[in-house]
């Protein structure tokens, strides 16, 4: 490939990217009632079950839940579910249906690469979700500013959201990879599923890593599930430094290495073994 | 009585079906397993980790949780080996391929919602029973035959209720094409049902034990093994649940009847 190759590609790819994160964002839009059922209460229903079982635990308000009192976790539970909503959604890819269905021959005969299509619904997701989780802290801010989290300083505000949208990619790549196994199984929504439970558990949006067992917690400080929601939680919240931001910008930038590198093998594999007939 | 052994032969044609199926995907076999044990050792490590720092959640001590959580896993078992194709209505309704419920021999909510057998949520059934004995054995005179008899009756509402749920749920769908209100409601209540309902304030816990019986998967079940509630208080639920269910499977039949495949 050429020089001016490479620019004249990427230069395609960006415009592919713009056409199809404007369809998405009609697509999702356009459908009312799923809108406010999938977009707006995605992700609250945990941590909002949560604030109930740890107003059991945490009764007098010098209980404590590791560094926690009851006003701390209500705090950093809206955090966690804020994050978790920027986190790109298991839905948002329908992947794995157009492999079962045998769709996918139909872009490998357009002059585009497919992946261009995936990650316009990864900037959509990102984008009104962002949207959704300023206007509730907006609305939670002013309706219950006692109990709303507020952010330690400006920096630690930049910090926290650039680790999200990091780790939020990394999400988007793991759920691309859940779905590319669609190449050689016959279901995969169980695998999705079951990811995004561990996923939650691995980071800490319903019982922070910082409570669980030290060995436990010094593990889940080398995965990315860590750095895309509890770190950026406690950083907003002013626990966490500027060391731990960079240390979260490694783990995060080599989990995307890592999985871009497995996706590419995985999705060329899987198109390899492909006939296009469906299961 | 002619009914029910038509249906249990369905099911047993049903199983067989699954299980021939399973026998040619053994990679997805096992990560199923392996998957759902990783969704039950969540729950386990969850509320380990909060017991390490309390002692009581609602009035849970850290057994009593234990058998909850055994109630939790059993559930889902029986749901993941016979109503996982709940999961599909929508889709299913909106591409309007349920005509053929209306030729198949039998009731459409048993031979739509019972057809996906799933032979590796056995494994994880044969884990959450091994769980659940285990936690019971730790409770005195679980396994007398008076025990026995009220661990059969509180699986028994556990499924029963899984099962009217699934259905409920779906109904919303023939109202609203394409919203996926029926796995949202799902998800809804899975989260719900997670934890004892004695977390929530007086009154969500009584919409949860009446109207939308969430607490009849997991809590109720294990308040009732464990003596938490009286037997005549799990009667009363039984009874209230079993008519609820007759009620749910009458409404979905009657909303079925307005179904065409055009509707998408």
């Amino acid at each position: 490939m050429s020089g001016a190759a490479v620019p004249s590609a990427l230069v395609r790819d960006v415009r592919l990217l713009a056409v199809a994160l404007v369809y998405e964002l009609r697509k999702v839009t356009t459908w009312r009632a799923g809108f406010v059922v999938r977009e707006l209460m995605r992700g609250m229903w945990r941590p909002i079950v949560m604030v109930f079982v740890y107003r059991t635990i945490l009764v007098q308000p010098t209980d404590r839940l590791g560094s926690y009192d009851f006003r701390g976790m209500v705090a950093y539970l809206v955090l966690a579910a804020s994050f978790e909503k920027l986190l790109f959604h298991q839905r948002g890819l329908d992947l794995s249906d157009q492999i079962f269905q045998g769709y996918v021959t139909k872009y490998l005969t357009m002059p585009l690469r497919f992946f261009v299509l995936a990650l316009a619904r990864f900037v959509q997701h990102v984008l009104l979700q962002g949207g959704v989780v300023v206007l509730l802290w907006c609305v939670g801010a002013l309706l219950l500013p006692y109990w709303w989290p507020q952010p330690a300083s400006a920096l630690a505000l930049v910090e926290a959201a650039v680790l999200v949208l990091l780790g939020s990619y990394c999400y988007f790549l793991v759920c691309f990879l859940v779905n590319v196994l669609a190449f050689w199984l016959d279901v995969v929504w169980t695998l999705s599923a079951m990811t995004s439970f561990v996923f939650s558990f691995c980071a800490g949006v319903l019982v922070p890593v910082s409570v669980m067992p030290a060995m436990l917690r010094d593990t889940l400080e080398w995965l990315f599930p860590y750095w895309a929601v509890n770190a950026p939680a406690e950083l907003f919240l002013g626990r966490l430094g500027h060391a731990d931001f960079l240390r979260g910008i490694v783990v995060l930038g080599l989990t995307i290495v890592l999985l871009e590198l497995v996706r590419q093998i995985l999705w060329r594999r899987g198109l390899a073994k492909y006939v296009g007939a469906g299961m | 009585m002619g009914a029910l052994l038509h249906h249990l032969r369905l099911a047993r044609e049903f199983a067989r079906v699954g299980v021939i199926r399973k026998s040619q995907f053994r990679v997805e076999f096992l990560t199923q397993v392996v998957m759902d044990a990783a969704w039950y050792l969540v729950h386990i490590v969850t509320f380990e980790i909060l017991y390490a720092h309390t002692e009581s959640i609602a009035g849970w001590d850290r057994a009593q949780i234990r058998v909850f959580l055994g109630f939790l896993f059993l559930s889902d078992a029986f749901w993941m080996i016979w109503l996982g194709q709940s999961w599909h209505f929508g889709r299913e309704l909106k591409d309007g391929v349920l005509d053929s419920l209306r030729l198949r021999p039998g009731s459409p909510i048993f031979v739509y919602f019972f057809q996906r057998f799933s032979l590796e949520a056995c494994i994880n059934g044969l884990m959450a029973v091994a769980w659940l004995v285990w936690a019971l054995s730790g409770l005195e005179g679980s396994f007398s035959l008076g025990g026995l008899a009220l661990l059969a009756w509180a699986l028994a509402l556990s499924f029963w209720t899984r099962t009217v749920l699934s259905v409920l749920f779906t109904i919303a769908e023939f109202r609203a094409i394409n919203s996926d209100l029926s796995n949202v409601a799902w998800e809804v209540s899975m989260t719900l049902s997670d934890r004892p309902v004695d977390v929530f304030p007086l009154r969500f816990r009584q919409l949860l034990t009446s109207i939308v019986p969430v607490a009849a998967l997991s809590t109720l079940p294990a308040a009732l093994v464990l003596g938490r509630i009286t037997p005549l208080e799990g009667a009363l639920h039984s009874a209230w649940i079993f008519v609820l269910g007759l009620g749910v499977f009458a409404w979905w039949k009657r909303s079925f009847r307005g179904y065409t495949s055009a509707l998408g």
